[in-house]
């Protein structure tokens, strides 16, 4: 019953895009988010926008993701959006683009114009806002469909590495962050399973009275707990037995160097960026 | 209540990345108050199909008809809830689904869930416990679940789901994880539950063994496809097939096939001539029963193909 929610989804494949390292795609992720807000300063150069766009539809292409598939796990984002423009469109404040007269009001001998004022602004805004969310929704989303969680989460350890200068707990963070991705499906498949059995006894958690259904829950979260703590306990007794402890600076015993084509693209997308935001 | 499965495939979280099929094409009958045993290595879809047994999950494409009751994407309100009723599922390692704070109140449970309440809740508990030979004093229904020994707490989810007062029991690996004297009082509880209330057995199972000894009926699966159907001893005697689904064929099965591939029992003659002694079947039988020591009290019941 659990098997639809989004976490932790991998799509398994050999592409360029799949290659890449961890570290490489959240580096150009995070450095595109920032580019496509900086760029929301420049009024009317798509320059930015149009970049990141080709570049994660070429790489939804290269990496064979159905685009249905992506465009049904992006129905809600879509949703919110179309419900949202209006909104912003209309009540944007700034330089007159364009007035909409749709009738007028009567009042006591008065005429009042009932009209739409739709700003630059407001043009702007909500193509940046749009174009930002669904932008990042899609990258982060082919993030995790082309990167292993453990993959991400060695990913996100070495980029946090230079904090070990300012005496930060990266190693420790590593560590905690491997460990609670790595019990995320475990749990996911526990909860599953005593969902199935508790439903085959009657519980019941869509219906019924809120009396029947916290009860109904319950019978969920005491066992969940339950074999949630167990397991860490035999976690950290298997951790201890083996001397295990964040002494030193741990190394990764994979870790994966940048391949030309890490770097490649570690060079070039901010380069043309930066071209974009301060030529174009 | 008989199943029927006619052609049935379930395919997990189709239209995503992660798509994958768990049956393909699967047709079986189940008839009404037999033992069936679903075998099969881990993955081979034995879990998901079972699952279907009491509308957890729902076909793909093909029929299944429990009872009266078809089992569609469209079955809900109270036809749904009587079919939990009538089949009950006992899940892997069923002793963490316990939550209450009592064995009282957690053998309660589905019964109350189903609408009984008062002395009659009480009756249905206590005789639930009975069912799996436990002690149904007021004394061990106070008891909490979690202070009880491992196979006890097996035995109060499974009377946790006997409350429910079952037609057909359907159960995955009921007895991994388990010692050996916890397994045969499980197994004495089954058979009884059998021959006194009718109760119609499913077992999911890897453990040859354990089905030689319970069941009358065997179903392999493999890869998702039904590979091989039958009595228990017309399965058990098709080794090379059993082989090839990834199990490994029941001890006595097992040591017979080998008597007979080594001129051991070659019909009548081999008794003859005094190439079958005592000593080597003897021996035989000891090199085989050597991995599950735990099965020599079953040994009398079970069945042997020919």
């Amino acid at each position: 019953m659990l098997e639809n929610l989004p976490i932790g989804m991998y799509a398994p494949g050999e592409s360029l895009v799949h290659h890449l390292r961890a570290r490489t795609k959240l580096v150009l992720l995070i450095w595109l988010a920032l580019a496509l807000f900086f760029a929301n300063h420049h009024y009317f150069h798509y320059g930015v926008y149009a970049l990141t766009g080709a570049l994660l539809l070429a790489a939804v292409a290269l990496a064979r993701i159905s685009p249905r598939y992506l465009l049904r796990r992006m129905r809600l984002l879509l949703l919110l959006i179309a419900i949202g423009s209006p909104f912003s469109l209309i009540w944007t404040t700034g330089t007159t683009w364009h007035t909409f007269n749709l009738s007028t009001l009567s009042l006591h001998g008065l005429t009042l114009p009932i009209q739409i004022v739709v700003t630059y602004d407001g043009l702007w805004f909500t193509f940046t806002f749009a174009a930002i969310l669904l932008l990042l929704y899609l990258g982060t989303m082919l993030l995790t469909l082309t990167t292993t969680p453990v993959a991400l989460a060695e990913g996100i350890v070495l980029l946090l590495r230079p904090l070990r200068w300012l005496h930060l707990p990266a190693d420790e963070f590593g560590l905690m962050t491997l460990v609670a991705l790595r019990f995320v499906p475990t749990l996911l498949q526990e909860a599953d399973q005593l969902i199935k059995a508790q439903v085959s006894r009657g519980a019941d958690f869509t219906t019924g009275s809120p009396r029947a259904r916290v009860r109904g829950v319950a019978t969920l979260i005491v066992p969940l707990i339950q074999g949630a703590l167990r397991r860490a306990g035999d976690l950290s007794a298997a951790l201890e037995a083996r001397g295990y402890g964040v002494m030193g600076q741990a190394t990764l015993l994979h870790e994966g160097r940048l391949r030309l084509l890490d770097w490649a693209l570690l060079v070039i997308v901010p380069a043309l960026t930066l071209l974009l935001y301060f030529k174009l | 209540m008989s199943i029927e499965v006619e052609r049935l495939s379930y395919v997990y979280a189709p239209g995503t990345p992660q798509a994958r099929t768990a049956l393909r094409d699967v047709s079986l009958t189940i008839a009404d108050g037999v033992c069936a045993a679903i075998v099969g290595v881990t993955g081979s879809g034995k879990s998901t199909l079972v699952q279907h047994f009491n509308g957890l999950l729902r076909p793909t494409t093909g029929r299944i008809a429990v009872g009266n009751v078809a089992v569609t994407a469209r079955l809900g309100g109270a036809r749904l809830r009587k079919l939990r009723q009538r089949v009950g599922l006992l899940f892997q390692f069923p002793e963490a689904q316990l939550f209450a704070a009592t064995v009282g109140a957690d053998v309660a449970f589905g019964p109350h869930r189903h609408g009984l309440t008062g002395a009659a809740l009480r009756e249905r508990v206590r005789w639930a416990l009975r069912s799996v030979a436990l002690p149904a004093d007021d004394a061990f229904l106070a008891r909490s679940p979690f202070a009880l020994s491992g196979g006890q707490r097996r035995r109060v989810a499974l009377a946790g789901v006997l409350a429910l007062r079952p037609a057909t029991l359907v159960l995955d690996e009921p007895s991994a994880g388990l010692d050996a004297e916890a397994r045969n009082e499980l197994y004495a509880c089954l058979t009884r539950l059998r021959s006194e209330d009718g109760l119609t057995l499913v077992i999911v199972s890897h453990d040859m063994s354990e089905v030689a000894t319970l069941a009358d009926t065997v179903f392999a699966l493999a890869d998702g496809e039904l590979r091989l159907a039958g009595t228990s001893n017309v399965v058990f005697a098709q080794r090379d097939a059993i082989l090839a689904c990834g199990l490994q064929p029941p001890p006595l099965a097992e040591t017979l096939s080998q008597a007979r591939e080594r001129g051991l029992m070659s019909g009548a003659s081999a008794e003859e001539d005094g190439t079958l002694t005592p000593e080597t079947l003897a021996g035989l039988l000891a090199s085989a029963l050597h991995t599950t020591p735990d099965i020599l009290p079953f040994l009398a019941r079970e069945r042997v193909g020919g």
